[in-house]
């Protein structure tokens, strides 16, 4: 059900896109930087080991652009860019989990020390909800089935509503 | 024999007494006599405590002990405070409680090297180590020849960046806060079809040399894969049941309940009240709260709180009771459970300080710890859940009186 809002989601913003963004030749995909490279690259911050089988920019010119990263481990990667090219939120779904610490980037630590604060706090074994130092994350599900975003909300674009932009 | 006379002459005194008794005569009700109930294999005590020495804080955390085997013989360990968890599948136990006698060759994958896998968590860790072949023994039951993994085995040190994702490696009992995990939830296999083909799964994966300097990715056959071992078990194979005492709002030290095997099998696990919420193919279904419509809920005992989203109650400001709810006083709620055949369950819950909740920290039991997931369509239902209720989880594609799995009853 999720998946197919996702998909519903995806179509209404390429329905409303007026053009189609192609961001070709970058290979990083985190928090705070520019967009996955587009498919047939080795996309190395998505999940290590884990190639992406295919990237697909759609965009809504002048707000939002989401590249969709199908992994091939399962798992779909989601991110969204300002026009500009700046990653401000992403959000996956899959039989496992992408590689938090790149596409996390430099937010990475702050979600680590949280998810550690938390668990020494005594919530083990529980989904992880973080918002702390510039950083929003949510992970949660369990085994052959996570899901979860993350974003940073000084990097949202001025009137773009996080609700809005996340599956 | 000696208990068989024992039994013979106890007998003979109930019934002597009983014909005593009826021989007063008068208005006192007839007596019965009390046949005496078997005791049956299919039961495995489960508790709620503090979990191993050392292990840090430790609520609503449900262990239970476990016993392994080489296989077909009868070189046994017996494990204690491994965690029940229904939101995972398979036994996972520490290199580390492992006796030096219980060291077990690891299955090898296509390529003759040891068979390795990962198994991440929500919480940011993630157990990575050999599977290894054992008999399971819980309780009276045993599956023979089960694939477990073996978590933080120093011989596999180095994860795959793809099964670590940056987490912490559930390496140690202090980490984990128990010496295994035991996962009987809805399904047979941790990964299934996906990892008997695509060797880049994300679940399995092999040595690339005999030292195992580096890994790679390795398809598992469902065989292979580590297995919930309920399945296996020769009868009462086709769920669970954990039936846990009703907790009071304050809490307690510790819970003592049992884990049945098998569904409508044996008398001490038949279906006297109980309703069946159906799961989609990934055990998820609806909770409706508050007006929300929260379609991938799920249920999980090793979750350690009741975990959803709330636009009224107040997270923790104080390090104790980081990551859930505080409101000032107790919050009473009430939630109705849809499954995928739109049967609809309600159910009713509280919701207290969990800064006040910890603050006694001998209480261990804290029915109404709750936090947010930061997400309007999930409500995980951890431990909580459990108390006072008998849960019946049925493994998919197993057969029982309340249908197939995947699905709950209570």
């Amino acid at each position: 059900m999720r998946n197919l809002k996702l998909y519903v989601n995806a179509a209404r913003v390429l329905l409303m896109g007026l053009a189609l963004t192609c961001v070709v030749g970058r290979s990083w995909a985190a928090l705070g930087q520019a967009p996955s490279a587009a498919p047939g690259s080795s996309a190395p911050a998505l999940a290590a080991g884990a190639k992406a089988l295919a990237t697909s920019p759609v965009a809504r010119a002048g707000q939002v652009t989401v590249h969709q990263t199908q992994l091939e481990n399962g798992t779909l990667v989601v991110e969204y860019a300002t026009p500009a090219g700046l990653v401000f939120a992403v959000s996956w779904r899959g039989p496992v989990l992408p590689d938090l610490s790149a596409l996390l980037g430099s937010y990475f630590n702050t979600f680590k020390s949280q998810a550690e604060k938390a668990r020494l706090a005594g919530r083990r074994g529980s989904p992880m909800t973080i918002e702390h130092d510039g950083l929003v994350v949510s992970s949660k599900g369990r085994m052959r089935n996570f899901f979860g975003y993350a974003y940073a909300p000084d990097l949202i674009p001025a009137g773009v509503d996080i609700k809005d932009v996340l599956p | 024999m000696y208990y068989r006379n024992f039994f013979c002459r106890a007998s003979a005194l109930v019934l002597l007494a009983a014909l005593i008794t009826s021989c007063g005569g008068g208005s006192a009700p007839a007596p019965t006599i009390q046949t005496p109930v078997p005791v049956l294999n299919n039961v495995l005590g489960v508790s709620v405590d503090n979990g191993p020495p050392d292990t840090g804080a430790n609520v609503n955390r449900l262990y239970t002990t476990v016993k392994i085997c080489q296989p077909g013989t009868s070189q046994c360990q017996t494990i204690d405070h491994v965690l029940v968890d229904t939101g995972s599948t398979g036994l996972r136990l520490l290199a580390g409680v492992l006796s030096a006698g219980m060291s077990m060759k690891p299955l090898t994958a296509s390529g003759g090297l040891p068979l390795l896998n990962c198994a991440q968590f929500v919480d940011n860790t993630f157990a990575w180590g050999p599977v290894v072949s054992a008999d399971v023994v819980l309780g009276g039951k045993t599956a023979p020849k089960v694939p477990i993994q073996v978590m933080g085995d120093p011989a596999f040190g180095s994860p795959a960046s793809a099964c670590a994702v940056g987490g912490t490696a559930m390496a140690t009992s202090a980490l984990l806060g128990a010496n295994g995990i035991l996962g009987i939830g809805l399904f047979k296999d941790d990964c299934g079809q996906a990892c008997t083909s695509n060797p880049h799964n994300g679940t399995y994966y092999t040595c690339t040399d005999a030292s195992c300097s580096a890994t790679k990715g390795a398809i598992a056959s469902l065989a292979q894969q580590v297995q919930n071992p309920v399945p296996l078990f020769a009868s009462d194979n086709n769920g669970v049941l954990i039936d846990l005492p009703t907790v009071g709002l304050a809490g307690a030290a510790t819970l003592n309940g049992s884990l049945i095997f098998g569904i409508g099998t044996q008398a001490n696990n038949q279906i006297t009240s109980a309703r069946v919420l159906k799961t989609d193919a990934s055990g998820n279904f609806t909770t409706l709260l508050s007006g929300q419509t929260l379609n991938t809920s799920f249920i999980d005992s090793g979750s350690n709180g009741l975990f959803f989203d709330s636009a009224t109650l107040p997270n923790c400001t104080q390090s104790s009771g980081a990551g859930f709810y505080c409101p000032n006083a107790l919050v009473n709620l009430s939630a109705s459970l849809v499954g995928l055949d739109a049967v609809r369950m309600a159910v009713s819950f509280s919701v207290d300080n969990a800064t006040a909740l910890f603050r006694d920290a001998s209480k261990t039991v804290l029915p109404s710890l709750a936090g947010s997931i930061g997400d309007t369509s999930t409500f995980d239902w951890g431990l909580p859940f459990f108390y006072g209720r008998r849960v019946f989880v049925g493994i998919e594609g197993q057969a029982s009186p309340l249908g197939a799995g995947p699905f709950y009853a209570f």
